[in-house]
């Protein structure tokens, strides 16, 4: 399949120093994007068994822990677009407290996914928050695939629900969940609270090797993460549209300054955070795959995306909740007393604009390639988010609307 | 009433899955049940399609001819080349699937390929932003078609704003021989951005 000649299903080595030259990111980022592309031209994906990846876990733990151990009631989890995820229980001697049983997941990527992320990160990343904030404790990383097919992260698993039991909404990875009125009381203040504390986080004190600190003041940051998603749009993509580059051209030309930089979770919305569904309290926050240090505007714009929430019932239907929990002009609000950040509506307009975009790419370009050389464990379900992208183009096309 | 093959082929299939395969599917692999209503969900979306591919297309095509006449002849000669073909493959009456939507992916390769070399920073600003404002405003035709068609997957956040398929065609088609009227591109339509305070 080409777009002008180009032929993604097989990418040379040239074609991919040509995409490192034309559109230079993060170094964690362009090395995975290359991995990818190197890859695409081998086979498809094929469903491992639930032995073969608990014989993974097996090798793992012989090179990795000390004593004797025993891996057991190993039991797939859906729900992810991207990753496979296996959850099991661990008996093994902890050397802090002894003999120990441990309920744990592991976090796989497919031949190739939907988002070429980094587990890496989401190590470093759970590691840095634990403590700060709920997040699952990690247990393991095998950053290369030494054991596993696929780079893969171990974490402790973590009771708790993403929607509400019966809810019908939310069945793709909890977008437009709508939590109720009740809920929805109990998780918003601490959504909030969370949010602003993965902005005020103090990377600097933080092992973060795999993140690279774009300079406050400039529009580095901007530009790695524009620069990201038109490299995605160029390598992965089947259909041309006029839109997604009038989109590209405008945020070339508005890159906005990043005033501080921050952790950016990358993925923090509603389906990504973990609740005890009786109190009400958040459990775990999930998914750090898309994690940075940039613009916290990013976050912003992402959470208040239209796919994520949804709009009120009766009198109410006017009103948009973000992510399911409180009307947008209220988060905002909220936000700035939690964080003491401000928000700056010409840079929440360029990343609403780059996150529009970002999810046009990976649901139009992405999900069709990765389901067209049946790369994945979820195929189907990248087939379906095609469903997805005429809502987001018509977001996209209202915000570039107003702007040009 | 006229026999549909491929209609109830696709139902069969779908019954067959839900009544036969579906119980006996592993019931500690949430995955395969996962995907097993995800499989039904698609194919349901296609049967309900299947009688609209061709006016989908068509309308398509017709879309990006009416943004490559808004952008005018003599701009690109890619674009002068490709809507040339597209006329052509609109005006055969026997033209099928393929043909029309090959002509719209050209015709869309064109428009996006002017707009990357508009982007440049040599490129004459004025003629840039005339281009960009004329394909941010004749998008919105396709787009109100796209979420008409893939309503049923269930992602669109204004669902009950959305109308029929066949009712989206009917429109855009009649949106698209009225010609780009200054009323035409101008609604936001559903789906629009939830607006940030100012």
């Amino acid at each position: 399949m080409t777009v002008a000649g180009v032929d993604r299903d097989r990418p040379t080595a040239a074609s991919i120093d040509e995409m490192r030259r034309r559109f230079p990111t993060e170094r964690e980022t362009d090395a995975l994007l290359v991995r990818k592309l190197q890859r695409r031209a081998g086979p498809p994906y094929r469903r491992i068994a639930k032995d073969e990846l608990s014989a993974c876990l097996r090798a793992m733990f012989a090179d990795t822990l000390p004593g004797t151990f025993a891996v057991s009631d190993e039991r797939w989890f859906t729900g992810g677009v991207s990753k496979i995820q296996l959850g099991f229980t661990l008996e093994w001697d902890d050397p802090k407290r002894g003999r120990s049983r441990d309920r744990l997941m592991v976090r796989m990527d497919p031949s190739e996914s939907l988002n070429a992320t980094s587990r890496v990160r989401e190590y470093e990343l759970l590691r840095a928050f634990d403590g700060v904030l709920p997040v699952p404790r990690v247990f393991g990383l095998d950053p290369a695939g030494r054991w596993f097919p696929e780079p893969a992260l171990l974490y402790a698993f973590v009771d708790g629900v993403t929607r509400p039991t019966g809810a019908t909404s939310g069945q793709v990875s909890g977008l437009g969940t709508n939590f109720g009125p009740a809920l929805r009381g109990r998780l918003a203040p601490q959504f909030l609270e969370h949010l602003a504390r993965v902005h005020t986080f103090d990377h600097a004190s933080a092992d973060l090797t795999a993140l690279d600190l774009p300079r406050a003041g400039t529009t580095e940051s901007a530009l790695w993460q524009l620069n990201r998603a038109r490299r995605v749009w160029e390598e992965d993509r089947a259909d041309d549209l006029p839109l997604m580059e009038v989109a590209a051209n405008w945020m070339q030309r508005n890159l906005p300054t990043t005033d501080v930089v921050s952790v950016v979770h990358g993925d923090f919305r509603s389906g990504n955070f973990l609740f005890d569904e009786a109190t009400g309290e958040i459990r775990a926050w999930l998914d750090w795959e898309r994690a940075h240090l940039g613009d916290r505007h990013r976050d912003l714009a992402w959470t208040t995306q239209a796919l994520f929430g949804h709009y009120g019932a009766g009198d109410d239907r006017g009103t948009y909740y973000v992510c399911g929990l409180l009307p947008v002009d209220t988060f905002y609000e909220r936000y700035e007393e939690a964080s003491r950040l401000v928000v700056d509506h010409d840079a929440l307009a360029f990343y609403r604009i780059l996150n529009c975009y970002q999810i046009v790419v990976s649901t139009l370009a992405t999900a069709y390639r990765v389901a067209r050389l049946g790369k994945s464990h979820q195929d189907i379900l990248l087939a379906r988010v095609r469903g997805e992208v005429p809502i987001v183009i018509g977001e996209l096309r209202a915000l570039l609307k107003e702007r040009l | 009433m006229t026999a549909n093959h491929i209609h109830n082929g696709l139902g069969a299939a779908i019954k067959a899955l839900l009544d036969v395969v579906a119980p006996s599917v592993d019931p500690d692999d949430p995955l395969a049940h996962e995907q097993l209503q995800l499989v039904v969900d698609y194919l349901e979306l296609v049967r309900s399609r299947t009688d609209l591919i061709w006016d989908r297309e068509r309308l398509t095509l017709r879309h990006y001819l009416a943004m490559a006449d808004a952008v005018g002849p003599s701009v690109s000669t890619w674009l002068d080349g490709a809507a040339s073909a597209g006329r052509r493959a609109l005006g055969d009456a026997d033209a099928g699937v393929r043909p029309l939507r090959d002509a719209a992916a050209e015709l869309a390769g064109a428009l996006s390929e002017l707009v990357r070399a508009l982007g440049e920073p040599d490129a004459d600003p004025a003629l840039c932003a005339r281009v960009e404002v004329v394909v941010v405003d004749a998008s919105q035709v396709l787009v109100d078609v796209e979420r008409a068609w893939y309503l049923p997957l269930g992602f669109d956040p204004a669902a009950a704003e959305v109308g029929s398929v066949e009712a989206a065609l009917q429109h855009a088609t009649a949106e698209l021989d009225r010609g780009p009227q200054p009323a035409l591109y101008q609604g936001e339509g559903p789906g629009t951005a939830p607006q940030a305070p100012r």
